[in-house]
């Protein structure tokens, strides 16, 4: 099964720099002015040197997308994330018509820092909002406001950004439905090209884990987070920004190259720590630790990785499905059965057919899909899968 | 082995509550009686243990043997008799005891008498041992000697009688060595009468067959011999006899007043149960010993394999387990929400996890188990009588004349301070008091008679709980009882489920219906669609709850590639689902088949 040396691929950066962390993260991130001096400089080296590695090693195809994610990648001085840019677009020979987005957050970006990023070829600026209400952002540990974000986002449009998606979240402390319906519409005035709507999942080791350990966070129920993210879907499509993925929507042609890449099951490459990469069949993830990082870098020989999943068909497949069923026009069973070397019904017997029978997906001649009402439990149809 | 001999044999055991120090007390013994020189004393035990283990041989020194040079100045034979201590197994700790002349009483001296001395001391009285009250921990600082003392003395004993120690620390050892030696009496065998061994205890041996522990009241038993076992019948070629120093040491008899153990190519321990008489199969004796009764369990569960493709192994699984477990008896059966598994027996709620756990973790089975029942005594209106021990067995009640339930005689020894939540709790339970003593002016010993099913309905936390983990517990089978009991049956999604319905006594029965309802519908995960819950008797509802659909179940951010993590909270997710049993199309999770267990109080 080689069909996989043809999948289109996207270079992941991983910039692990926050100005401080907020209450509910744990990517990987290190916050703090000083580090982020101390840091940076070795880091983005480092990323580069990996690049190179990577070049050698694998003779990658041109990608068809670049994403900068984080931490916030945009608390780097624009000038070393510009050249950093440039000399990767140059490795991977990427194409001029190829996505690449970074992602900031209100309060890191100015004008003429964002003029720099969009003359390296930039066109996709990501900004993290969450939420429009100042107390709700205050009570995420967020240090910006919702003025601040109108103020990075009229600053990317005028920096020459075309393409700009806002992230929201949904089911947070405090947060009514009001709350979060003004929050999309808000959003929505400004006519961004692509949203995100996250629900906010408690993670271990976060000062929300802890909160939520003591019970004392005031987390919505679970009917209140659907009716906010079915007031997102209503808005959403009446703003003419189609749902196409779980948590996404997009304006026509307008939906994340990159992230899509996940949710094939394509290939990337991810560079910096704590990057993940999926490539020829092969997945594996660096090391989180940036001494590590950086030394292991130095030594060569991939010893900055620190998980590694040798080849595995069945993985493959499974995770093909699963992705696959995260986006709202489902799996391809063509281009299944063609990558696979089987259909969806053989390498799952029965499991297509219960899921239609139990009303969670729906399925038409070369499409398996979850059910609009079905989008948020897709955990129950996932899990068939693994 | 002469009379001569005879005398020179004690034949004892230690009886304690948990935690009061019997086995720190027993390695002393052993220690001080020379039978291993204390700095090898583990190093020794180990080496022997370590080389049985190699061959493969798992038995264990359920009697050791002393020599022990009295200050009289002969060589007395002590042999030390272990008894189980968990209240499940009254009946083989009575048949420990009867292999003995003398029991040493041992009680902390910083807790005092508990439940559990007490009641293997009645238990030692009953079967006429001589008692050695002994006060272990004396060298703790929190030690209260006069107050133990006088508890004692409430109990009967002299004040001389009672020896201080301190198994810790090696104080009083040679003094209590010399008691066993002058208090317990010696056996009274007869040497020319026909072989009769009590057998104490078994183990199963993969390599020797079941291995009996027995002492030997008459006669001689030989190595090479063949014998009978009174109760199955059974004959046997006696392969092997030994004695445990503690190392296991093989001899050529065992003569009258003698322990030691046999191995005889028994295959199964029902073969050779606790309590039988082990006679000569050529000049059998003609009565067997007293005392003998069938293991009988209890409490009854269905136990059924959450993928049905699994009810072979879960038979061959407890063909094993039954292998060296007498008291553990099941029957297939079917449930129409569970499918094909079996109905257990077990000795009480301890033997009952103990099974489950091993089929689990030793035989790598998941296993829903329904909530434990007791065995109901139904009279029908044709006088036809029958035993009841699934709750979805129980006949229409048109067709009943009456129902007896098994009651239990319970003891309570607590602080006197929390002597009325623990009198409430026992009004609750539709308990009747027959006695009510004070040990000391700060101690108290309640005496109940108790349904047993209602000793299952966490009676034993609640216990605790209301006397702040100070009051102790132990119970025994007294017979059965008429009593006003009705059937709850559980629906879920409109359908009855077998497999939750439950006996309970008419004037609870309302509340708790309504308490196992609220209690479900904690426990039963939200499903994709609402589920009703209604608990109903003889077909009329009495409580309804409904589970609200499942609304959100979605991994919502895609972190930077990392599908693995993804994944694996997937995979979690379906183990947590492989541990539940779809009934039509809800999952139920095994907590929920507990649940009754849990509802008695709030």
């Amino acid at each position: 099964m080689d069909a996989a040396a043809s999948l289109p691929w996207g270079l992941y950066v991983h910039i692990p720099f926050c100005p401080y962390k907020c209450d509910y993260c744990d990517f990987v991130a290190v916050g703090g002015g000083r580090r982020v001096a101390l840091w940076h400089g070795p880091y983005v080296a480092a990323v580069r040197a990996e690049g190179e590695y990577w070049v050698g090693r694998l003779r990658p195809e041109p990608p068809v997308s670049a994403f900068y994610g984080g931490g916030t990648p945009t608390v780097l001085p624009a000038d070393d994330l510009a050249s950093l840019h440039r000399a990767l677009a140059a490795r991977f020979r990427l194409p001029p018509e190829g996505e690449v987005t970074i992602e900031c957050n209100p309060g890191t970006v100015r004008h003429a820092g964002l003029a720099v990023l969009r003359r390296a070829g930039i066109n996709r600026l990501s900004i993290g909002l969450q939420a429009v209400q100042d107390r709700l952002l205050t009570a995420l540990g967020r240090r910006h406001t919702f003025a601040a974000f109108r103020e990075a986002f009229t600053a990317a449009r005028e920096a020459g950004f075309g393409n700009l998606n806002v992230d929201l979240m949904y089911g947070l402390p405090q947060q009514s439905c009001a709350d979060f319906e003004e929050s999309v519409c808000r959003v929505l005035e400004l006519r961004p090209e692509h949203l995100s709507v996250y629900a906010l999942q408690i993670e271990e080791g976060t000062p929300f884990h802890l909160r939520a350990s003591h019970g004392t966070l005031a987390l919505p129920s679970d009917e209140v987070a659907a009716e906010q993210f079915d007031c997102a879907c209503r808005l959403c499509a009446q703003a003419g920004l189609e749902h196409y993925e779980i948590s996404n929507f997009a304006a026509p042609d307008r939906r994340c190259r990159h992230n899509l890449l996940y949710w094939e099951n394509a290939d990337y490459l991810g560079l910096g720590i704590g990057a993940h990469s999926h490539w020829r069949l092969q997945r594996w993830a660096n090391t989180v630790r940036l001494a590590a990082y950086r030394d292991g870098i130095a030594a060569g020989a991939g010893t900055w990785i620190a998980e590694h999943q040798p080849a595995d068909a069945a993985r493959e497949r499974s995770e093909t499905a699963f992705l696959g069923l995260r986006l709202l026009e489902g799996v391809d069973l063509r281009a299944y059965a063609a990558r696979h070397g089987q259909t969806l019904d053989a390498a799952f017997p029965g499991i297509p057919a219960r899921l239609v029978e139990q009303g969670l997906c729906r399925r038409t001649d070369d499409r398996l899909a979850l059910r609009p009402d079905a989008v948020l439990v897709g955990n129950l149809a996932f899990s068939a899968f693994v | 082995m002469s009379d001569d001999h005879q005398s020179r044999i004690r034949n004892f055991c230690i009886i304690a509550h948990i935690d009061h120090g019997k086995s720190t007390l027993a390695d002393r013994l052993i220690e001080r009686t020379g039978a291993i020189a204390k700095r090898d004393m583990a190093d020794q035990v180990l080496d022997s243990m370590e080389l049985e283990r190699e061959r493969g041989i798992t038995i264990k020194a359920q009697a050791v043997r002393l020599e022990y040079a009295a200050r009289s100045g002969p060589t007395y034979i002590l042999n030390l008799i272990d008894t189980p201590g968990h209240v499940d197994f009254h009946y083989e700790v009575s048949r420990s005891l009867a292999a003995c002349e003398g029991a040493i009483l041992v009680v902390d001296a910083t807790q005092g008498v508990e439940a559990q001395s007490l009641a293997n001391l009645y238990l030692a009285l009953d079967a006429g041992l001589a008692i050695l009250p002994v006060i272990n921990k004396i060298d703790l600082p929190s030690a209260d000697l006069p107050r133990v003392r006088s508890q004692l003395e409430g109990l009967g004993f002299l004040a001389e009688e009672v020896l201080a120690v301190s198994a810790k620390e090696g104080i009083g050892i040679e003094e209590l060595l010399e008691a066993v030696v002058e208090r317990v009496p010696p056996p009274r065998g007869d040497a020319a009468a026909p072989l009769r061994a009590l057998v104490f205890d078994s183990a199963f041996d993969a390599y020797k067959g079941v291995v009996a522990y027995v002492r030997v009241l008459d006669g001689i038993l030989r190595a090479g011999e063949r014998i009978r076992l009174m109760a199955t019948g059974r004959t046997f070629d006696v392969t092997e006899l030994g004695v445990f120093r503690p190392a296991r040491a093989a001899i050529a008899e065992l003569s009258q007043g003698a322990v030691g153990y046999l191995a005889a190519a028994m295959r199964d321990v029902s073969d050779c149960r606790v309590g039988d008489t082990v006679t000569s199969a050529q000049r059998p004796a003609a009565e067997p010993l007293p005392g003998y009764r069938p293991a009988k369990p209890m409490v009854f569960a269905g136990v059924y394999p959450i993928d049905s493709a699994d009810f072979g192994r879960l038979r061959e699984a407890l063909e094993k387990l039954q292998l060296n477990d007498a008291a553990l008896s099941f029957a297939a059966e079917t449930s129409a929400a569970l499918g094909f598994g079996f109905r257990c027996g077990f000795l009480g709620l301890l033997h009952m996890d103990v099974v489950q756990e091993r089929l689990e973790r030793e035989y790598r089975l998941l296993l829903i188990t329904t909530a434990p029942s007791v065995c109901y005594r139904v009279t029908r209106t044709d006088g036809t009588v029958l035993d009841v021990d699934n709750p979805a067995e129980l006949p229409d009640r048109s067709v009943i004349t009456e129902i007896a339930e098994p009651v239990v005689r319970a003891s309570i020894f607590t602080p006197a301070e929390h002597l009325g939540p623990l009198l409430e709790l026992c009004r609750e339970r539709r308990g009747d008091q027959t006695a009510m003593e004070y040990l000391d002016p700060t101690r108290v010993r309640l005496e109940y008679r108790l349904p047993l099913m209602e000793i299952m309905f966490d009676f034993f936390d609640q216990l605790k709980s209301r006397s702040r983990g100070y009051a102790t517990f132990d119970y025994e089978l007294l017979g059965y009882e008429a009593a006003d009991m009705v059937k709850v049956d559980i629906l879920v999604a409109g359908d009855v489920v077998d497999a939750l319905s439950c006996i309970v006594h008419r004037g609870t029965a309302a509340v708790r219906g309504r308490k196992l309802i609220e209690r479900l519908r904690a426990l039963i995960p939200r499903q994709q669609f609402e589920v009703a819950l209604q608990a109903a008797i003889g077909g009329k509802i009495i409580a309804r709850e409904n589970i609200p659909p499942m609304r959100k179940d979605v991994l919502a951010k895609c972190y930077g590639g990392d599908i693995t993590r993804k994944r694996k909270l997937l995979e979690k997710q379906k183990e947590g689902k492989k541990r539940m049993k779809a009934v039509g199309a809800v999952d139920i999770p095994q907590e929920a088949f507990m649940a009754v267990l849990k509802v008695a109080e709030d």
